[in-house]
């Protein structure tokens, strides 16, 4: 039993993955920090760990889909993230994707 | 506070000088961000730090994420190419020795096969660790800069776009080599290098008597002989080395078949030059064969042997020819496969 729920677990890890590059991108129309990003995807019931979300914007910004100012003008410096031009267009493609697999899946599964 | 200088600095540490001093800050911040959300603003206690810093997890796994990749002495990339060449290194290495000890055993022979068997285990793990030792080094330091070794050997084929055609044939079944046959060849290699480096007085006529004890009249003058030995040791080395070859690479392409041909011509020239030294037969060997009086009346041994030797070469090097010609024959073939 403690194996089967193992495996779900990094199968569920897996396919959460990619889910959460399009939740993060799906925020930052407007320059967020870290933190922040983390409470509003926790309030809109799809939680990622800090852990994973701060690593996931350093890659996202390298890969040219986010730009980041350091706003020190508050009583704590952060880093603000927000989508550039390329990944605007990115996240509307992804969108696209991800509503036909969705589609997809769930008449594979039997859900939809 | 310290706590959470100290998670940061566990983070930091294992990521790339440049990223630190972002990373620090941003962890900083997030952890004070998390703990405010705790408090309500409040001065933190340690019991809210160490909370938020379980949440936050294992600094090494922390760490992971923003490296992307995780640390790898030899990663997945370079790994089976790594496996491939410490087989070949080690194969080689432990090859070389046995042959270098070989020679050394007959130039100067130890004091006891006990010393010999010490010697040569000793040399093998001392050689075979240092082998591994330095293919290891050089495939983490490659991997340490991030290079895909695989992929740079393969650049060029990388561009073009991959096709189902570009798939390697199965091995043919007159084109593949059998282990057996190397094997063989090279077991022989070995007997013929010892019996000849260390046993060539042996070879010649024997006379049975009942009186006297067995006398052997030797083929080879002895002088002469040693001094030619290392002629026919690079022969015997160029034909063990074919043999290995043909293990490694298992079938006839065409870079084999070029070696193989290198290699026959080399212990043809190698043969042709140790027979035909006048000095090499021995003195007593050709009178007794006069003596035996065998040979029909009025022809000169001497114009016979030589002539026994011409037809020897000739033979000799048609083997060889066509051994290469067949082996070219099936590279060629193996490519057009291909």
């Amino acid at each position: 039993m403690q194996k089967t729920e193992q495996l779900v677990e990094s199968l569920v890890l897996e396919l959460r993955r990619g889910a959460v590059i399009l939740a993060a991108l799906s925020r930052l129309e407007e320059p967020q920090y870290g933190y922040y990003l983390v409470q509003a995807l926790q309030e809109k019931g799809f939680p990622v760990e800090p852990g994973t979300l701060y690593p996931l914007l350093r890659r996202l910004e390298k890969q040219g889909l986010l730009e980041s100012t350091w706003d020190t003008g508050e009583n704590r410096p952060r880093k603000y993230y927000h989508l550039s031009e390329e990944g605007k267009r990115v996240y509307e493609a992804l969108r696209g994707e991800w509503k036909s697999l969705v589609q997809q899946i769930n008449r594979l599964v039997d859900l939809g | 506070m310290e706590l959470v200088e100290r998670y940061i600095y566990a983070v930091t540490r294992r990521l790339p000088e440049k990223q630190r001093s972002d990373i620090e800050r941003e962890l900083r911040s997030l952890i004070e961000d998390m703990l405010a959300d705790r408090t309500g603003g409040d001065e933190a206690s340690e019991t809210d730090i160490e909370e938020v810093l379980m949440e936050l997890g294992d600094p090494a796994e922390m760490a992971d994420q923003y490296r992307m990749k995780k640390h790898f002495l030899i990663g997945p990339e370079n790994f089976a190419l790594y496996m491939l060449v410490i087989k070949i290194v080690l194969a080689a290495v432990v090859f070389g020795i046995t042959l270098a000890l070989a020679i050394g055993y007959v130039v100067e022979p130890p004091s006891s096969i006990w010393a010999l068997v010490g010697g040569y285990l000793g040399s093998i793990f001392n050689a075979v660790l240092n082998a591994f030792a330095w293919v290891t080094l050089i495939f983490a330091i490659f991997e340490y800069y991030d290079v895909n070794m695989a992929k740079e050997v393969n650049k060029k084929e990388e561009k073009k776009q991959w096709n189902p055609a570009d798939l390697p044939m199965l091995p043919l079944e007159d084109v593949s080599i059998k282990p057996a046959e190397s094997i063989v060849g090279l077991v022989f290699a070995i007997l013929a290098f010892i019996l000849l480096n260390t046993a060539e007085h042996l070879i010649g006529i024997y006379i049975f008597s009942e009186e006297a004890a067995t006398q052997i009249i030797p083929l080879f003058d002895h002088e002469t002989f040693r001094s030619l030995l290392p002629l026919l040791n690079i022969m015997l080395a160029a034909g063990a080395i074919k043999e290995l070859l043909k293990l490694i690479i298992g079938k006839w392409t065409i870079k084999m078949a070029v070696a193989n041909l290198v290699l026959n011509l080399l212990s043809l020239v190698l043969f042709v030059l140790f027979i035909f030294n006048p000095n090499l037969w021995n003195a007593q060997f050709f009178s007794f064969i006069i003596e035996l009086d065998i040979l029909p009346a009025g022809t000169e041994f001497s114009v016979i042997w030589t002539g026994f030797l011409k037809g020897l070469t000739a033979v000799v090097a048609f083997v060889l020819v066509i051994d290469s010609i067949i082996n070219l024959v099936k590279g060629i073939k193996y490519r057009l496969a291909e």
